[in-house]
C-alpha cells in the first residue's frame, strides 16, 4: 500500500526534521526546554488553585487527574491546529520538491510527541510523589495511547486537506477546540457532573473525553478501562485515517497550486 | 535507438484560478466566485534519451517552469503520463527546507533528505559540500549567523553535490561572490555536461542554450512549437520575439 511505501521512505526525514524542530524551538527561546514543562504545569497549577481550593473538588489525586486531562488534551488540540495550516507554513518545500503531505503531519506529531512524554514522565514523578498505589492496569496506558495517536492523526488528515482550501479554517477550529475543552472533562469529571444517563453518554460519545477517562482509570485508579470501547474507538480511528489518507492522496496534486 | 530516460506523452496541467473559500467571506457574501481553470500545458508529448541535454525556451507564462515541476513530480499532470524510466531526479532549487537557527551542517542532512537522499548518502557527501561550500568552521553555527553570499554558497553546494540521474535546471545557477560564481558556474557545466545525466534546463538566455544543449524545445502557451537542433529553434524563437516586440 502507497501510505505505507512512504512512511518508510520518509520515516527517517520524518524523525530527523522532528528532532530540528524541537532543536529550532530550543535555540529560539529563553528559557529552552523549560517551556515544555512550564506550560502543562502553569496550566495544571491554575486549575488545582481555581478547583481543588477554591471550589473544593472531592476528586481524589486532583492535581494527577488535571495533569492527566491537559496532557492529552493539548496533544489533541496541538495536532489539530497545526495540521490547519500545515500545508501553508510548508508551502517553500512542497512547492519545490515532492513529500507525501501526511509525512509532514507525522513530522509535527512526533514533535508533539516528544513534548507530551515529558509531560507523561512528570504524571510519573507525581504519582510517586502522591503514593498513588499504581498497579498491573496500568499496562493499558499502551493500547490506550496506540488508539489516542491514530485518533489524533485520523482527525489531522481532514483539517490538514481543508485547511488548503479554507483559509480562515484556523479561527473556526480555535473557537470549537475552546468548546470541546470544556467539554472533555479536564478539570471536572463528566460522568459526575451530568445527571445520567447524559454523563454517561457525554464520556464515551467524545472520544477523546473517553480516552482520557480511559488514561485516568489505568493509571490513577487501577482499574480496567472499557475495552469494547477502546477497539471501537481503534476502529473508528482507523476507518477514519483510511478515509483521509484517500482524500488526501486524491487531493495532494491540487495544494500546490492552490497555495 | 538511444535508451529513453524521459518520456512524456499527452500530458496536461491545469491550474485551478480559486480565489480561496473563507468562511467570513462566505457567510457575508461578499463573493460567489467559482474556480476558474487554466490550461498551462496542454497536451505535450516528447522524448529525452538518456544523456541527452534539452533545452526549453519560451517567453514568461508559457508553461515552461510547470513543465519541469511535473516532471520533478512536485504534482502530476491532471491527464497523460511522465515516465523517468526508475531514474532518479532532482529540480534544482537552492536551500530546501533550510530552518536559519540549525548549523549548516544539519540543514545539509535536512535539505538533502527532502531531496530524496539517505543519511548514509549524505553522510558520504558531506565533506564534499562543505569544502565546496568554502565555510570552514562556520558549517557547525547557525545559519542565520551566514551572510547572504556564505549562505547561497552552502544552498548551493548542497543541490550541485547531491547528483541524481535526471537533473532539472530552471535558469543556470551561479552564486557568491565573483571567484564563486566562476566555480559554480563550472561545476554546472560539468554536471550537466556529464554524459551519464539526462537534463533539461529552462533559460532565457538564448547563448546558454545554444553552449550547452543537444536539443532546444520552444515552448509558447503550454505547447511544443518545435523541437530539433538548437540553432534553428532558438534561430526561429528570436525571430518570434523580435516580431512581437516590434
Amino acid at each position: 500500500m502507497r501510505f505505507f511505501r512512504e512512511v518508510r521512505k520518509y520515516w527517517k526525514f520524518a524523525v530527523y526534521a522532528a528532532k530540528s524542530d524541537l532543536q529550532e524551538e530550543v535555540a529560539n527561546s529563553y528559557l529552552n526546554w523549560l517551556w515544555w514543562i512550564l506550560e502543562p504545569t502553569s496550566s495544571m497549577l491554575i486549575f488545582v488553585l481555581i478547583f481543588g481550593v477554591v471550589f473544593q473538588t472531592d476528586e481524589m489525586y486532583f492535581p494527577i487527574f488535571v495533569f492527566i486531562g491537559i496532557t492529552a488534551w493539548d496533544y489533541f488540540s496541538r495536532c489539530i491546529l497545526s495540521s490547519v495550516d500545515l500545508i501553508r507554513n510548508n508551502q517553500h518545500i512542497i512547492s519545490r520538491v515532492y513529500i507525501p503531505k501526511y509525512i509532514l503531519l507525522i513530522q509535527r506529531m512526533l514533535v508533539l510527541a516528544f513534548k507530551m512524554l515529558i509531560c507523561w514522565g512528570i504524571v510519573a514523578v507525581m504519582l510517586f510523589v502522591y503514593k498513588v498505589p499504581v498497579g498491573i492496569n496500568l499496562i493499558y496506558m499502551i493500547p490506550n495511547l496506540i488508539v489516542f495517536f491514530f485518533f489524533c492523526f485520523a482527525c489531522s488528515l481532514y483539517f490538514v486537506h481543508f485547511g488548503v482550501y479554507v483559509t480562515d479554517l484556523s479561527r473556526l477550529i480555535a473557537i470549537v477546540l475552546n468548546l470541546m475543552f470544556y467539554m472533555t472533562g479536564i478539570f471536572y469529571n463528566i460522568q459526575k457532573s451530568f445527571p445520567e444517563p447524559y454523563g454517561y453518554l457525554l464520556q464515551r460519545a467524545n472520544p477523546v473525553a473517553h480516552l482520557i477517562f480511559c488514561m485516568r482509570k489505568s493509571l490513577i485508579y487501577n482499574e480496567v478501562p472499557s475495552r469494547i470501547m477502546l477497539g471501537v474507538w481503534f476502529v473508528i480511528s482507523i476507518l477514519l485515517a483510511v478515509g483521509g489518507i484517500r482524500l488526501i492522496n486524491k487531493n495532494e496534486n491540487n495544494y500546490v497550486k492552490m497555495i | 535507438m538511444k535508451e529513453v530516460a524521459i518520456d512524456v506523452r499527452d500530458v496536461k496541467i491545469i491550474y485551478k484560478l480559486m480565489k480561496n473559500f473563507s468562511i467570513q467571506r462566505n457567510l457575508l457574501r461578499r463573493d460567489g466566485e467559482k474556480a476558474e481553470e487554466f490550461e498551462a500545458v496542454k497536451g505535450m508529448s516528447f522524448q529525452v534519451e538518456k544523456g541527452e541535454i534539452l533545452g526549453i525556451v519560451g517567453r514568461n507564462g508559457s508553461g515552461k517552469s510547470t513543465l519541469l515541476r511535473a516532471i520533478a513530480g512536485v504534482f502530476s499532470p491532471n491527464s497523460g503520463t511522465i515516465d523517468l524510466k526508475g531514474n532518479s531526479v532532482s529540480l534544482l532549487s537552492l536551500g530546501v527546507g533550510f530552518k536559519d537557527t540549525l548549523t549548516g551542517r544539519r540543514n545539509i542532512y535536512l535539505s538533502g533528505m527532502l531531496l530524496g537522499f539517505s543519511e548514509r548518502e549524505i553522510r558520504e557527501k558531506e565533506q564534499e559540500i562543505i569544502d565546496f561550500a568554502e565555510l570552514g568552521e562556520f558549517i557547525d553555527r547557525p545559519v542565520k549567523t551566514y551572510s547572504s553570499g556564505m549562505y547561497s554558497k552552502l544552498a548551493f553546494s548542497i543541490t550541485c553535490n547531491l547528483e541524481t540521474d535526471i537533473m532539472l535546471v530552471d535558469e543556470v545557477l551561479s552564486v557568491g561572490d565573483e571567484g564563486f560564481q566562476m566555480k559554480s558556474l563550472a561545476k554546472m557545466e560539468s554536471l550537466i555536461q556529464d554524459k551519464d545525466r539526462t537534463v533539461i534546463i529552462v533559460s532565457h538566455s538564448i547563448e546558454t542554450l545554444e553552449d550547452l544543449c543537444d536539443r532546444v524545445m520552444w515552448m509558447n502557451d503550454g505547447i511544443a512549437v518545435e523541437i530539433g537542433e538548437p540553432e534553428k529553434v532558438l534561430k526561429k524563437y528570436q525571430e518570434y520575439m523580435t516580431l512581437r516586440t516590434e
